[in-house]
């Protein structure tokens, strides 16, 4: 509670400029909703490490917990695993997003935009299926060794490694830099990097001189957001986890929370510690990226002539695509029409009508249904939210924005079956509308939890990459803040808007853990059908639902990125 | 309020107070927990004065998802009550309940881990209810005092990849072989109750040296533990396992089912039965309608529709799936429940740091 009071107080807004009503109001109310929607059930989960009977406040020790966390060698290995995990993941991350960006922005290669589609698919895979997917391609008898007849031996024992761990995750994550690269990089103004090389700076030189920092600050971003989500998630390194003898932190607060007996206030303990890290994570980009600073836009980005790299260029992003999304999903694709998965591959065992009849199924198609209305009213959520704070923490007039940016930012720190637990405490309480926890719409509710620091991040690097004069020269012009917002920021910002809504939309599609706890009797989601086909020893079911999934988030975000295009139209 | 579960501490002292208690049937259940002494009462055997059930009851449960809705279709079209089903894992619900204790939802819940329902009923969670036909169930399959009982019981049993293992086995000693080196997999203790229940008959048939004499040898020999119970059959399924132990057969026989090429074998020495326990909530918003349910899952009817799901019905009077062994036919090794929950948590804590690790 004392958060959330310390929250109010600074986060007070000081600054004359914001002089209009509306914006106030709108502020107002974001901050509220940001409040109400992440920091009560943040707090809630402190309030559980410290209270260990909560709702009874008896027996309440603030370092019990913690201390018993730090205190177990087994736990303290956790979480240096999870720091090393999150690090190791994050620098993959970004030496696989940085190239691929630069090359799609800024050079000729052939089929460029597509490649921002293609990229998105390893981040619209589930990690724990994508796990299961190498784990089915590279283990003994796998499919590796099926079709090339080499000993997998050494394979299996990659992918069953601290660093098999890494690529998963790093893989899966990898689009989050990636994404935040190409909204930083279309503000940056190719002016400079022609001055640059008028001044007689060669490639080499202009690059790591002048590109490089210019994309910093999204890279941190994108980088920070990797950082957190790959120590706070769950189903990939608990699938790998045992074999690879790595045990993090979030695996360890899956098994308090929901093995018998259970310790829900060691688990909150220890997430708190994973928030922790994650914030001085934000504390420390927040720095780094404050020394950047950038030029303003060009309208005119003429792309670099690659020449003889043209096509070398080109295969370099179709290997990226391959690894990270086309072998994997060949696999999955694959293995959802085998008849029996311990026939094997081989031509009579193929039974390729399994995704049909999954449509005939109602239980299917109403997980579809179900996935597809919440996802896009969380996203929705999301990109409106994130938009309103993305705004208000890049202003370097209020007072207390890093305190909102951290809370907005805490969620993705926190392993989803923390939230779920939170969640269910938080809108489970009497006085609340019953219903709304008895309905699909409290996933919308975890959901939009979960996805916030999506939207604040790719808003928030959006507005920090406008140039700094725009708004000014609006307001000397005399335009007020609403018409400023409207016709100078919006316009700029959309872009990073609507890839925020895709990508919040793209992990509803597949999140798992609020999908298992916070469901209510009666809905089930495409992610829940999935792994409760892996669950009841009907794994091939599952791969199906995974194509179909597949199919149609692939639909959506192809209409989505029509959208953005036009909209990136616009804001030329 | 009800006592969360909590306190690894508190709750090995509570569960061994319960337990022993129960074992001596002294009537001083609830002594090292001031909240169990309600349920700890007498049982409640009047079944006459039942009120007719109405409403809608929520039903939480563990079991196959066509099990879980064959028995709420079958008992609304019998009784008119609504049944809201959310199928789930044990580990799954205990979180929900755990969430959900300012305002409790659910009536009727079934979950895959018996010692899970012994720490419910040692906190005084558990409503007691005397269900029409719980005596057709062996005694040691139901609670004496009546707070829970099982819908059904599933083997812990060896399954293999009939492609990979030939001469399958017949003890489980012979694992220990080079023949079986690298090529098994056991679900992890850790994270089913069911699983557990498996070590601890091994330690109990053999004594504790020579029990985990045997466990290490297994590992020295290359067998993995591997999460859940599908988990660990999935790599026997793809052939890159031979054979997964300790692993519920009723999962095994609907792989078997649609063709899966792998078999089910019962070992002399490593083959346990798992109950799975159902309970009414203390706090069930629907208690009438939730005994009634309890009813009709352990009625000729409920019951077949759990045999269909490959599990044997805990009632012994029906017949399981022709496709599978009748609970005599598994002479399955005995677990001391009270032993097994009082060493819970050191025995788990050595099998994950010297086998699963």
């Amino acid at each position: 509670m004392r958060l959330r009071a310390r929250t109010l107080g600074q986060a007070r807004i000081s600054s004359p400029a914001l002089g209009d009503i509306l914006p106030l109001a709108i502020s107002a109310v974001a901050i509220l909703a940001l409040l109400m929607l992440v920091a009560y059930p943040l707090v809630m989960v402190l309030v559980q490490a410290i209270f260990p009977r909560y709702p009874s406040l008896e027996g309440g020790s603030i370092a019990k917990e913690f201390v018993a966390g730090l205190s177990s060698p087994y736990l303290r290995e956790g979480l240096a695993h999870s720091i090393q995990l999150g690090i190791g993941t994050a620098l993959v991350a970004i030496l696989l997003a940085t190239p691929a960006a630069i090359l799609v922005d800024r050079s000729d290669v052939p089929l460029g935009g597509l490649f921002d589609f293609l990229l998105l698919l390893p981040f619209v895979t589930p990690p724990f299926l994508l796990a299961e997917s190498w784990i089915l391609i590279l283990q003994r008898h796998g499919y590796l060794q099926q079709l090339t007849g080499l000993d997998a031996s050494g394979a299996q024992a990659f992918l069953f490694s601290y660093w098999g761990v890494v690529f998963i995750l790093a893989m899966h994550l990898f689009p989050l830099v990636y994404f935040a690269q190409r909204a930083g990089l279309t503000l940056v103004s190719s002016g400079v990097i022609e001055a640059a090389k008028t001044s007689g700076a060669g490639w080499w030189r202009t690059g790591y001189r002048v590109l490089l920092p210019l994309m910093l600050p999204a890279t941190l971003a994108g980088a920070l957001l990797v950082f957190a989500a790959a120590m706070a998630e769950y189903g990939a390194p608990a699938a790998l986890a045992i074999q690879a003898h790595f045990f993090v932190t979030s695996v360890n607060i899956g098994n308090l929370t929901s093995q018998y007996p259970t310790n829900r206030p060691l688990a909150a303990a220890l997430s708190v510690l994973l928030m922790l890290a994650t914030f001085l994570a934000v504390v420390l980009a927040r720095k780094a990226i404050a020394n950047g600073r950038y030029s303003g836009r060009s309208l005119t980005a003429t792309p670099v002539a690659l020449g003889r790299a043209r096509w070398p260029a080109f295969a370099l992003l179709v290997v990226l695509v391959l690894v990270s999304a086309g072998i994997p999903w060949a696999a999955v694709m694959v293995t959802s029409v085998l008849r029996t998965l311990s026939g094997g591959l081989s031509w009579s065992n193929i039974s390729p009508g399994r995704v049909l009849t999954l449509l005939t199924q109602p239980g299917a198609v109403n997980a579809i249904r179900t996935s597809l209305e919440l996802s896009a009213t969380a996203a929705t959520a999301v990109a409106i939210l994130g938009t309103v704070v993305g705004y208000l923490v890049t202003r370097p007039t209020l007072r207390g924005r890093w305190l909102l940016d951290g809370v907005a930012t805490l969620p993705i720190a926190t392993p989803g079956i923390v939230i779920a637990v939170a969640v269910i405490v938080v809108w489970n309480q009497p006085f609340m509308p019953g219903a709304i926890y008895e309905s699909q719409w409290v996933l919308a509710i975890a959901y939009t939890i979960v996805f916030l620091p999506f939207g604040v991040r790719y808003a928030s690097s959006a507005f920090q990459a406008m140039p700094p004069g725009l708004d000014e020269a609006g307001r000397t012009s005399g335009a007020g803040i609403t018409r400023r917002m409207y016709r100078l920021i919006l316009p700029l910002v959309i872009p990073a808007i609507l890839s925020a809504w895709a990508l919040a939309f793209a992990i509803g599609m597949r999140e798992l853990e609020n999908s298992l706890i916070v469901r209510p009797p009666g809905t089930v989601t495409i992610s829940y059908f999935m792994w409760q086909s892996f669950t009841q020893g009907n794994p091939l079911s599952g791969m199906a639902m995974a194509v179909l999934t597949l199919c149609v988030t692939s639909i959506a975000l192809i209409a989505v990125r029509s959208l953005v295009g036009k909209a990136s139209a616009l804001a030329v | 309020m009800n006592t969360p579960l909590r306190r690894r501490a508190l709750n090995r002292r509570s569960l061994f107070g319960l337990t022993s208690a129960s074992v001596l049937l002294a009537a001083c259940g609830g002594g090292s927990n001031p909240t169990s002494s309600g349920s700890s009462g007498v049982p409640a055997a009047n079944q006459t004065a039942q009120p007719t059930p109405t409403g809608t009851i929520t039903f939480y449960t563990a079991s196959p998802e066509d099990l879980a809705n064959a028995l709420g279709m079958a008992f609304t079209a019998l009784t008119g009550v609504k049944v809201s089903v959310l199928q789930s894992d044990t580990g799954s619900i205990l979180a929900k309940l755990d969430g959900e204790k300012a305002n409790p939802h659910a009536d009727v819940v079934i979950l895959a881990d018996w010692s899970a329902a012994l720490g419910l009923a040692s906190q005084g969670q558990l409503l007691a209810y005397q269900a029409k036909n719980s005596e057709k169930v062996p005694a040691v399959y139901r609670d004496p005092k009546n707070q829970f009982i099982s819908q059904g019981l599933t083997g812990l049993a060896f399954t293999y990849n009939t492609k990979v293992v030939k001469n399958p086995p017949t003890s489980i000693d012979q694992l220990t072989g080079p023949d079986w080196k690298d090529q098994l997999s056991m679900p992890d203790p850790s994270q089913s109750g069911s699983v557990y229940s498996f070590v601890a008959a091994q330690l109990q048939r053999l004594g504790d040296s020579k029990g985990w004499a045997l466990f290490d040898a297994l590992k020295k020999n290359g067998m993995q533990v591997l999460g859940t119970n599908a988990k660990a059959l999935a790599p026997v399924l793809t052939g890159s396992k031979g054979a997964v132990i300790g692993a519920a057969d009723h999962t095994s026989l609907a792989s078997v089912a649609t063709g899966e090429s792998i078999a089910v074998g019962y070992l002399s020495d490593a083959t346990v039965i798992a109950p799975r326990p159902m309970m009414i909530m203390k706090s069930a918003p629907n208690p009438a309608a939730a005994k009634a349910f309890m009813d009709f899952v352990l009625s000729d009817d409920g019951q077949k529709l759990v045999a269909k799901s490959f599990l044997i019905p805990a009632r012994q009077d029906i017949p399981p799936d022709p496709a599978r062994k009748s609970l005599n036919q598994l002479n399955a090794l005995p677990v001391d429940w009270d032993k097994a929950i009082a060493s819970q948590q050191d025995t788990l804590s050595r099998f994950q740091n010297e086998i699963t690790r």
